[in-house]
């Protein structure tokens, strides 16, 4: 049996096939895309583009699961799914004794809490506010002019803490640039940013009350970020596992949800 | 029985052009009257008309001018219909202070855009035998206002044939929702909050009228085999939840067997219970009323271990009295008894292992799809623990 | 007086004097934490607290606590704490100081210069309603009894006797709850006699506030501010009124030296709302720079007691709850305000919006307003919090108080 799961995200769009032979080890192939205004024309070409890599075609696949924001708009797909329940089917698979997931991508954050099968006890998400996502880090480089992927790592140089008064995103920018204008190093500022991040995510971790001993994973866009990953095991009291490619495990589980439906 | 929905539901579209035109014909005086517990028998009793302000799903532009940006939305809602001339039909206000907003706020309405009659009643924020005396003095104060206002001596017997009216209405809005709550899926909640909610819109004679017109055809009515998990929603926000909203908890997959709105649950849970002295009786249904995030109950904060939430202990009877699996709680922002009491709320549900799910729901809604994904997420979770 | 004759100094001897008792208060805490040969209680600004001196209670305030706290920038780690436990952001942030603190206690996480532990709570809803679920929650976690104190906004139209009355007869409740609480019996001798105390700290505590309608004035805002600790905290005992009777005496002096608290005094302004505590000494320079001296602001008004009778002692008490300044109406809070712009002739106002703040902050804007269209005094409303500096936007901030410094200067042209 071949299934496919597709992720639209607000910036990527994520799809994953797997193929069933024996378990796990009959075949798989992931791509990735931005997702652009045309949903359902980007969600076929990153599906299509998963198939290619192991020359596989639309014909082949028997059961599609769509998740994220832009599910409903995938009129080819079997099945649609929350990214809550497949992100955590995606966790389970990967680390099986994982019960807390942290996903944070472009301007979602959620928090899910499972139990010892990967089944959702629990969750939370951002509320009409982008300040503990990757949309916070994203306006955080263009304003300090520095590549996104190095942001993180620029903020570990810190070695002043400053504290930034802005709550939100939007007034985050104007704190910036007068905040250079006053010749505050970069990285302090980058610092102080990623700590509001952080805190934000962690505000959001506590309201699923987690367990003082569960194991965590981070997933989605932001987990490339060191310093996020870094501050909130900090906050957490506890190693944080963060897959190779944190931005495909939602894809894979709606994969895995699409194996299992009947 | 559509024809009499219908009716009902066309006054939530245009909910004070009945008051307007009642104004017309009778001459009579129309009061805003806030939602939360003020005594509208008092207002009916002077022969005046109560109207609930509710504030509107419009865009608020002119409030945040004057008023905190972080108070509820409620709060500036309605400032803002008042602020746009939209309750200039008004001739007065009136509300019971329940919360610092509603408290600080309504002083500011009055001075910016005063009304020939506003009142401010104090409802004690703890009740018990020292406090009620202050209580039947405010509803005796409320009673002079209004006879001064009004011209209309409010006699005892006017006073508890109003109660005698009010409390037939709570009884046939209980009744209906005892039926949709035994039969789960005969209305939906959207069109239930709305019929409540027209209760605090029209006179209560014409609403008893319908009322009863309605129940004659849904007693016959019986439940199709649903096969929505029954939940109950609570948070009791001041405003009348979103019917959008709720259409689409109820299309996602959930059905709604009970609510403690304002306009819903809470507005008929319990009678005035008429014993001789209308005031008397009056005060002890706020005395018995059920519990509210913006009450006191002194005596048991202190417990060994368990969380102490009254209110809490209220949702939970609701869901067990309408055999829910689940509560979905309506918050708006900016509540600060709210905000406060679900510290410990959410300790008791967890303590109880009861699912709940929270929805912020504050008018300006935005798009649906984070509510769908919330929603839907949250069945996944409630199917898959089955 | 010219320019040339006036000395600048900002120090107080009143200052020390009030370090000292400060200080006096909080070891004594410690003290009798160690000994517990006293109950402890803790209580708000307004609520009827001759009656726990009259028993013998040791008083400690929350709300001063959080000043304390937000002025040594400990409150923000302390809100965090109740992040962490559920509590919203936009929540009155002397509330959240408060549980934070008491919940690192609770934890063994240890707060900053902790209050000592309570053994009874009482409240008064008269400064706000949130003041009581928040007493609640000490109630709950400190797992001891609370006993509130209801006490109505006060509307034109309400009968004074009535609302007295009405908090008389839970006075007489919540003796009658201590006598059973204490094992003993209540005073009313002692109550008399520590009314009268308080008596005559209030009438002290006045005189010094009345000493700033002199221009130029001895002492700015922010000078006085901490002193409404001995009125607030200890006016049933003689040392508070010794305090004021000798700050009178030296703020008077001043005046006959030409001494001044700042150099470049051009404008008299007023000030609205709590302090932000964390942020005294940016603005006082700030201030200062811009030649804005703070005259005086109705926040002392809270802290006025000025109801106190030794000649009907607990009817009096009663009263001073009552009719507590901030459970009166906007309109009577716009007159004082009024009044005082008139009296201290002030020219200008700066109205401090706390963001986790409905009482104070909610009326604000119409009372900045009447003053602007009745004195024709420009005002500003500056934006921050109370004890959380997370709230606080320097730039803005100072950058109206510029454009009010600017307005002025123009009017004087």
């Amino acid at each position: 049996m071949i299934v496919a799961g597709v992720d639209v995200g607000s910036q990527t769009t994520k799809a994953v096939i797997l193929g069933y032979g024996q378990g796990f080890g009959g075949f798989y192939s992931e791509a990735m895309k931005p997702t652009g205004i045309d949903v359902p024309e980007v969600s076929k070409m990153v599906i299509g583009e998963a198939l290619e890599k192991v020359q596989l075609s639309f014909a082949n696949v028997d059961k599609i699961v769509s998740t994220g924001y832009g599910r409903i708009s995938i009129p080819f797909s079997t099945r649609t799914i929350t990214e809550i329940t497949c992100n955590a089917a995606g966790v389970h698979q990967l680390y099986p004794d994982v019960t807390l997931a942290i996903d944070v991508g472009g301007q979602d954050s959620k928090i899910i809490k499972m139990n010892s099968e990967g089944k959702v006890l629990q969750f939370a998400m951002n509320d009409k506010c982008a300040a503990g996502t990757g949309k916070f880090l994203e306006i955080a480089a263009q304003a300090l002019e520095i590549p996104l992927d190095d942001l993180g790592k620029i903020s570990l140089r810190s070695r002043r803490r400053i504290t930034m008064s802005s709550i939100c995103t939007v007034f985050a920018q104007t704190e910036i640039v007068s905040l250079i204008a006053r010749r505050t190093d970069k990285e302090d500022i980058a610092a102080a940013l990623h700590e509001a991040v952080a805190n934000r995510i962690f505000g959001l971790i506590n309201s699923v009350n987690p367990e003082a001993k569960a194991r965590v994973v981070m997933t989605g866009g932001v987990a490339r970020n060191i310093a996020v990953v870094k501050l909130l095991e900090r906050m957490l009291g506890r190693e944080i596992l963060v897959p190779d490619n944190p931005q495909i495990v939602t894809a894979l589980g709606a994969a895995l949800m699409a194996e299992n439906l009947d | 029985m559509e024809k009499t929905l219908a009716i009902l539901k066309k006054i939530i579209e245009q909910p004070y052009s009945r008051a307007a035109s009642w104004k017309m014909e009778t001459g009579g005086k129309v009061i805003g009257c806030a939602p939360m517990y003020f005594p509208d028998e008092m207002v009916h009793a002077a022969g005046a008309l109560p109207v609930a302000l509710f504030g509107s799903n419009d865009a608020i532009t002119l409030a945040d001018m004057h008023l905190m940006t972080n108070a509820c939305d409620q709060v500036r809602s309605t400032f803002d219909m008042l602020l746009k001339g939209k309750y200039d039909f008004l001739d007065g206000v009136a509300a019971i202070c329940v919360c610092d907003q509603v408290r600080f706020f309504m002083e500011v309405w009055q001075l910016d855009h005063p009304f020939p009659f506003f009142h401010q009643m104090w409802r004690p924020y703890r009740m018990d035998s020292s406090t009620r005396p202050f209580l039947v003095s405010e509803l005796k104060r409320l009673k002079s206002n209004l006879e001064i206002f009004t011209g209309i001596k409010i006699t005892p017997e006017a006073l508890c044939e109003s109660i005698r009216i009010y409390n037939e209405s709570r009884s046939l809005m209980r009744r209906l929702n005892e039926l949709r709550r035994m039969r789960p899926g005969i209305m939906t909640a959207a069109d239930m909050s709305k019929i409540i909610a027209a209760s605090m819109l029209i006179p209560i004679e014409d609403h008893n009228k319908l009322m009863k017109e309605l129940l004659f055809k849904v007693e016959k009515e019986t439940s199709k085999g649903d096969e929505r998990i029954k939940i109950v929603v609570a948070g009791h926000p001041c405003a009348i939840p979103n019917g959008l909203l709720l259409d689409l908890v109820e299309d996602l997959g959930l059905v709604i067997v009970d609510d403690d709105f304002f306009s819903g649950g809470r507005r008929f849970a319990t009678d005035v219970v008429l014993n001789g002295d209308p005031f008397e009786s009056l005060a002890n249904y706020y005395m018995e009323a059920i519990p509210c995030t913006t009450s006191h109950f002194p005596g048991n904060w202190i417990s060994e271990g368990k969380s102490y939430s009254p209110y809490g202990d209220y949702v939970i009877e609701m869901m067990k009295r309408g055999r829910a699996d689940a509560v979905v709680l309506l918050r708006l922002m900016s509540c600060d008894p709210f905000d406060l009491e679900f510290v410990f709320l959410k300790k008791k549900l967890a303590e109880r292992n009861i699912p709940y799910l929270t929805l912020f729901i504050d008018h300006s809604l935005g798009p649906l799809e984070p509510i769908r994904t919330r929603v839907q997420a949250f069945i996944e979770t409630l199917k898959a623990s089955r | 007086m010219g320019e040339e004759t006036l000395k600048v100094n900002q120090r107080l001897e009143a200052q020390k004097r009030l370090g000292k008792l400060i200080q006096g208060h909080y070891s004594y805490a410690r003290e009798v934490e160690k000994k517990k040969d006293q109950l402890i209680a803790w209580t708000t600004s307004g609520a009827p607290n001759e009656i726990l001196w009259t028993m013998d209670f040791f008083v400690q305030f929350p709300e001063a606590y959080a000043a304390t706290c937000g002025a040594k920038h400990a409150a923000h780690a302390h809100c965090v704490i109740t992040e962490t436990h559920g509590y919203e952001r936009h929540l009155c942030t002397y509330c959240r100081n408060s549980l934070g603190s008491t919940l690192a206690e609770i934890e063994g996480k240890g707060a900053f210069d902790p209050l000592a532990r309570p053994d009874f709570l009482l409240v008064a809803n008269n400064s706000c309603i949130l003041i009581t679920k928040w007493w609640e929650h000490l109630s709950h976690y400190w797992k001891i009894p609370m006993i509130n104190i209801d006490s109505p906004l006060i509307v034109p139209g309400m009968d004074q006797k009535e609302i007295v009355d009405h908090v008389k007869r839970q006075c007489m409740d919540l003796i009658n709850f201590l006598e059973g609480f204490t094992g003993k019996k209540f005073d009313y001798d002692r109550l008399k006699e520590i009314v009268a105390n308080g008596k005559r700290s209030a009438e002290g505590y006045r005189e010094v506030l009345n000493a700033n309608r002199h221009d130029p004035v001895p002492a700015t805002f922010f000078d006085l501010i901490g002193h409404n600790f001995p009125n607030l905290v200890l006016r049933f005992k003689p040392e508070a009124e010794e305090h004021y009777k000798m700050m009178k005496a030296e703020l008077e002096q001043r005046i006959s030296d030409g001494i001044v608290p700042m150099p470049n005094m051009k404008y008299r302004l007023y000030w609205d709302g709590v302090p932000y505590w964390f942020a005294i000494r940016n603005l006082s320079e700030k201030l200062q720079s811009l030649g804005m001296c703070l005259v005086t602001s109705t926040y002392f008004e809270v802290f006025a007691f000025e109801r106190l009778d030794p000649s009907r002692p607990l009817d009096s008490v009663a009263e001073n709850t009552a009719m507590f300044y901030l459970n009166r109406s906007v309109n009577y809070k716009a007159e004082v305000t009024e009044k005082i712009f008139k009296d201290f002739h002030l020219d200008a106002g700066v109205f401090a919006y706390a963001l986790s703040c409905k009482p104070f902050s909610i009326s604000m804007h119409y009372i900045a307003d009447t003053i602007q269209k009745k004195l024709s005094a420009p005002v500003t409303i500056i934006e921050g919090d109370l004890v959380d500096e997370t709230f606080y936007d320097e730039e803005r901030n100072n950058m109206k108080l510029q454009a009010l410094a600017e307005t002025l200067a123009a009017k004087k042209r």
